[in-house]
């Protein structure tokens, strides 16, 4: 007979190699993809989460210098922290079991449904390390406890690490239960896009962090006054701080109560999904009038055709269009702002002195910018999944590929472009927006054409390796040298057309080397299927 | 060990597929020995075989999907491992496993596949809705392809092996999984093929299939081609009263599977 521990094992095992297989990414260490045992499972990302901890408790001593009063910001953050920590882990695994059916072996055999769901939350819980994430917060807890020689931070800190972990919980597990519907249903991808983008955009956490922190130590925490007692997670750290008043019990006892039910809610909801098929958004049962299906067939070129199969993948995978949504975010967007908040009224620039020269700056950067983005292409080969296989055996040639990828992922960054022309034309001068945008456009052709070569060069020749060697170690060396390469090349330019009388003209260099480089390995690409 | 057959070699006709002397090996395991086979136009031919005896590896090599550790391959008399676009552009191919790009619909899906034969507009419209309405998969033709059912995923995969009308038409088990109401249009479908002059060559385990409706056949077992030729001949040759008895004669599997039907009465 076999336990329900055991079962979970194999159900972590299992989602973790079907999830490989999906993403068709690097193989993501044991430790990290539940494959191991649960001390495997749980170790690196307990370690993590402690150190992460450990420095947010030290800091937050340092910061309060003995005082209690930034704990409620302090205890905000890590409970940010902490669940998006948890929600990272149990939201993509989970949705594995429900998308890719994982309990339908087992659902006609000889097993008890106690055990099956047991084992599908153990599952869950221990094999991704999402228990450890409340690690997050209890260290740091403890360190404010012996360094402020008080013992409310410990208790305040346990019950929210736990609370937060059930809601985390139970949120990943809700998500795992519409993870079927995603392909299906617009408004749940458009809903998984922007949680990718947020959880993307997290890399700014850090940041914010060390703002909170290096305001905690400046004494420049604003006071936020008794609002912390009423708003989860600031209400545990007001009980952390010592302030046991009515309002911030009664806002951590309704958090938990909440967070159970909705634990509650979501493991039925899981398990309606896993057993009965997908659930929807709108809840189960509502009559649908059945539509009579509108559809047309059309034939395009080559190169077109293989585009718009590209675009369409794209935008029915919220984890790859996210990316295409924030890595232009997070390239763009601080120059853009940063410009902004640096000039005060952008149309009197030009008549500042340092004006002419933050001008050139931005209007220079912008375009060289273009140039770190030609990696991207490359998702859009992650994108095929296991349709990969009708490449190999369909009349497609690398070159066709190649340049098909290059196609749809500048479509895709086309309106990063378009923001970035306006911005610059807005600050600038229309003639200064064309001549950057254009510039920018060119970068970014020549560079996804190179990223693509290159990938295109390094797929496996057999269908069936597709998943292991194209996206192997080696393709990663090649992928860092890309981004090396486009750092030096860019900021050689950028340098040459600020620092030296060149001026703008290094920009047109920069242009002109890359497109030089996309030809020769064009030239160089042999028109041969990927089998050849 | 199985008898070897040889059977009466195709003559005096134009050949669609031939294999030379087609080696292939997947590390240290022999997939493919020795095959020399004549596939004629305007034949419907059965690649018959237990699992792993060669079947689909020997089609993959058809589509210049994998290539031979020697030997050759002439598709329409051009050599699939030297021009595989080429052959590729003049054969339909519907492998084994139905695994394609799930989040597509149905219509873009033969949309994508028609760009790639650079097929006209116009002819992607009748022939598509054509072959929707004979496989009967209108009422999917706007859902993603991984919704869909088995059969009516092989059903979509099937439209897009035949959209492009190739000359060469290779099927891969098509058969496992069709309703039978599909599997007679699928038939039908084929002879219609054949009857123009277009070479089709399936594998199957359903042997009543082959019987029905392939003129030859070809039997491999572990990557060797064991025997080849008419049906009838075959028949005739090995005196049984149908495929399925020459066919476990052939491969010598009729005894040996007496033999674990005792052991397992005794179990």
């Amino acid at each position: 007979m076999v336990s329900w521990s055991e079962m979970a094992r194999i159900l972590a095992k299992e989602s973790a190699y079907r999830s490989a297989r999906q993403r068709q990414t690097i193989r993501t260490p044991s430790f990290w993809r539940g494959s191991g045992s649960i001390v495997q499972a749980n170790l690196i990302p307990g370690i993590l989460c402690t150190a992460v901890s450990c420095f947010l408790g030290l800091a937050a001593i340092f910061a309060s210098s003995g005082s209690s009063s930034a704990l409620p910001l302090i205890f905000g953050a890590m409970g940010a922290v902490e669940l998006i920590f948890s929600l990272f882990a149990i939201a993509p695994s989970t949705s594995i079991m429900t998308s890719q059916r994982l309990l339908d072996p087992l659902s006609y055999r000889p097993v008890e449904e106690s055990t099956l769901r047991k084992a599908v939350l153990a599952a869950s819980l221990v094999y991704w390390g999402v228990g450890s994430s409340a690690l997050v917060v209890i260290p740091a807890s403890i360190i404010l406890s012996v360094g402020l020689r008080t013992p409310y931070p410990i208790v305040a800190g346990t019950a929210m690490a736990l609370t937060l972990l059930i809601l985390a919980y139970g949120v990943g597990l809700f998500v795992a239960s519409l993870a079927p519907s995603v392909r299906s249903d617009p408004r749940l991808r458009i809903l998984a896009t922007l949680a990718w983008v947020f959880i993307l955009l997290i890399g700014y956490l850090p940041s914010m962090l060390n703002s909170l922190l290096g305001g905690a130590v400046q004494g420049a925490i604003p006071d936020l006054g008794s609002i912390v007692e009423f708003i989860p997670p600031f209400s545990f750290g007001a009980l952390a701080a010592g302030n046991i008043s009515l309002a911030a019990v009664a806002s951590c006892a309704i958090t938990l109560a909440t967070s159970v039910i909705i634990l509650r809610y979501s493991s039925n909801r899981l398990w309606s999904s896993l057993i009965q098929g997908p659930a929807t958004l709108g809840g189960a049962g509502r009559l649908k009038l059945e539509r009579k299906s509108r559809w047309t067939v059309h034939s395009y070129r080559t190169i077109f055709g293989l585009s718009i199969k590209d675009m369409k993948l794209l935008i029915r995978n919220p984890q790859r269009l996210a990316i295409f949504i924030a890595y232009p975010v997070i390239f763009l967007m601080p120059f853009l702002v940063a410009f902004f908040q640096l000039q005060g009224k952008p149309l009197d620039l030009v008549s500042l002195p340092q004006g002419g020269v933050i001008l050139q700056v931005v209007t220079t950067v912008v375009p060289a910018l273009g140039t770190l983005l030609g990696v991207l292409s490359e998702h859009l080969f992650y994108i095929e999944g296991e349709g990969a296989r009708d490449l190999y055996r369909l009349p497609v040639t690398r070159r066709n590929l190649a340049l098909s990828k290059a196609l749809s992922a500048f479509l895709g960054l086309l309106p990063m472009g378009l923001i970035a022309c306006a911005v610059v034309s807005y600050v600038a001068g229309i003639l200064q927006g064309l001549t950057s945008f254009a510039l920018l456009e060119v970068n970014i052709v020549a560079s996804l054409a190179i990223s693509s070569f290159s990938t295109v060069s390094s797929l496996p020749k057999e269908a069936s390796a597709w998943s292991e060697r194209s996206i192997g170690t080696g393709r990663m060396a090649i992928r860092l040298g890309l981004i090396i390469g486009s750092i030096i090349l860019a900021g050689f330019f950028a340098f040459l057309a600020i620092a030296t009388p060149v001026g703008g003209m290094g920009m047109v260099g920069l242009s002109a080397v890359l497109v030089t480089i996309a030809a020769v390995m064009y030239q160089r690409l042999r028109d041969a299927p990927l089998t050849d | 060990m199985a008898q070897r057959y040889t059977l009466k070699p195709v003559k005096g006709q134009d050949l669609g597929i031939v294999y030379d002397g087609i080696s292939k090996s997947f590390g240290d395991v022999l997939a493919v020995s020795e095959v020399n086979l004549r596939i004629p136009n305007g034949l419907l031919y059965a690649l018959l075989g237990p699992n792993g005896s060669g079947k689909s590896t020997l089609m993959k090599l058809a589509v210049g999907m994998l290539k031979p550790d020697s030997g050759r391959i002439l598709v329409n008399g051009v050599d699939a491992t030297l021009d595989p676009i080429s052959v590729r552009r003049s054969i339909g191919y519907m492998p084994e496993e139905v695994v394609t790009y799930d989040s597509l619909t149905p219509a873009e899906y033969l949309s994508f596949i028609a760009s790639l034969y650079g097929m006209p507009d116009e002819i992607v419209q009748s022939r598509s809705r054509a072959l929707v309405r004979l496989l009967t998969l209108d009422e999917y033709m706007a859902k993603p392809i991984g919704e869909l059912s088995h059969g009516n995923r092989q059903k979509v995969v099937l439209a897009a092996s035949i959209i492009h009308d190739p000359s060469v038409l290779i099927l891969d088990e098509a058969f496992s999984g069709l309703d039978p109401e599909s599997a007679k249009v699928l038939k039908e479908t084929l002879l219609d093929y054949v009857s123009r002059g277009k070479t089709v060559i399936i594998s199957t385990h359903v042997l009543e299939i082959a019987e029905a409706i392939s003129k030859r056949v070809a039997i491999m077992q572990r990557g060797r081609l064991i025997a080849e030729g008419p049906l009838d001949e075959l028949r005739s040759r090995t005196g049984a009263k149908d495929l399925e008895q020459a066919f476990l004669q052939v491969t010598g599997v009729s005894d040996e599977v007496q033999e674990l039907l005792e052991v397992l009465k005794t179990l």
